[in-house]
């Protein structure tokens, strides 16, 4: 029922509109060179805020559903920083927020209330 | 604790200190304050003064849940960064970098100076591109309808296994259209890819790509973007090319320490 594409990629050069806002805060909220200012709350808030953009792309089911995982080995998620890795802050901020995941099963250390 | 009027220096990325003059003149900042130059030795800080009513610890806390202010703030970000992309070298700063004063803005690029001076020289005359590739549906094959029940399971079988065929080459296919575009860049990047809810697309992404290409091979990058969509569209494979961005993706070496 889709017609095949014609083959001509979309282009968005040098345009910015309001469905790109998602590479947008990819960049500039995740990536970009990391300098502690004056302002220290906001580094720490905005990591926090990149971990729950983070669960939201982690939830591509649909890409993992067809296998599609081979990005993984260089994600974000694997990556540690300031000695604390993402994946225990993203498994704090599961259990706090009660989302669930396949990778909290084994996070054995944290104390968690079972029924 | 801190008076109404009372303003933060937000930094949106770094050039160097012999950048065009008047680069940002008409850039439009964050609140479209004035963007300026801050420059200390051979490095600039591009800033605007932020009231810190709005930048401050208390406030930026609070303003990081409110989305609208939060899409304003970094789409501004992005403008001012991307407005100067073809212009200068620019090493781009994450979202929230604030100080009280401008020394502090000196102080930080005496202090990082050669690790933003190679960031520079780095990323001197190269622009960063994304690439994502989506799966439209894939058209069925035709087949006449099954006589019996026997040929019916056969049938089905057969489908299952062209299915999941197809899957591992689209996979091998988004994977050998990065290899194809990394080869024609200096440096690439594979992000995770972005889900329904945030690419607005409901079509699978299978690519998130980003790419950094030397301003002299542009024109042969757009080129391979271009063959590569015609080569997979036969597998409902569909790219989509968006930049110049600045090189947001190119500047994690910098950062750790």
């Amino acid at each position: 029922m889709t017609q095949p594409s014609s083959g001509a990629p979309q282009r968005y050069l040098g345009r910015r509109e309001a469905s790109q806002l998602p590479d947008v805060l990819e960049r500039v909220l995740d990536k970009g060179i990391v300098i502690a200012g004056d302002i220290q709350i906001s580094l720490l808030d905005i990591e926090l805020l990149t971990v729950k953009l983070r669960l939201l792309v982690a939830s591509a089911d649909k890409a993992k559903e067809m296998g599609i995982d081979w990005w993984e080995t260089d994600s974000f998620l694997h990556r540690g920083r300031d000695g604390r890795s993402l994946e225990d802050r993203l498994r704090r901020l599961e259990q706090a927020t009660g989302v669930e995941s396949g990778e909290t099963e084994d996070g054995g250390e944290e104390t968690r209330d079972e029924q | 604790m801190t008076s109404d009027d009372e303003a933060g220096w937000y930094v949106y990325g770094v050039v160097p200190a012999d950048a065009p003059a008047g680069l940002f003149a008409a850039a439009q900042g964050i609140d479209e304050a004035p963007v300026e130059l801050v420059a200390e030795g051979d490095v600039a800080a591009i800033v605007n003064r932020v009231p810190l009513r709005e930048f401050g610890e208390e406030p930026l806390r609070r303003n990081l849940e409110v989305p609208e202010w939060l899409e304003a703030k970094v789409r501004a970000h992005d403008r001012v960064l991307s407005q100067a992309v073809r212009q200068t070298a620019l090493v781009p700063l994450r979202f929230g970098t604030v100080y009280r004063s401008e020394d502090g803005v000196r102080a930080m690029l005496r202090a990082r100076a050669d690790e933003l001076r190679g960031g520079i020289e780095r990323l001197q005359d190269r622009l960063e591109f994304g690439v994502k590739a989506f799966l439209h549906e894939r058209a069925t094959t035709e087949t006449a309808a099954p006589a019996t029940g026997r040929d019916y399971l056969l049938q089905k079988q057969r489908e299952r296994d062209a299915s999941a065929l197809a899957d591992v080459t689209v996979r091998a296919s988004a994977r050998a259209v990065h290899e194809r575009l990394a080869g024609v860049a200096d440096d690439a990047r594979v992000n995770p890819p972005q889900p329904p809810e945030l690419s607005g697309r409901l079509d699978p992404m299978l690519l998130n790509g980003a790419y950094l290409v030397p301003i002299e091979r542009e024109p042969a990058f757009v080129a391979a973007v271009d063959d590569l969509g015609t080569a997979y569209a036969g597998e409902g494979i569909e790219l989509e090319l968006t930049g110049p961005w600045p090189p947001y993706n190119f500047v994690e070496d910098e950062a750790v320490e």
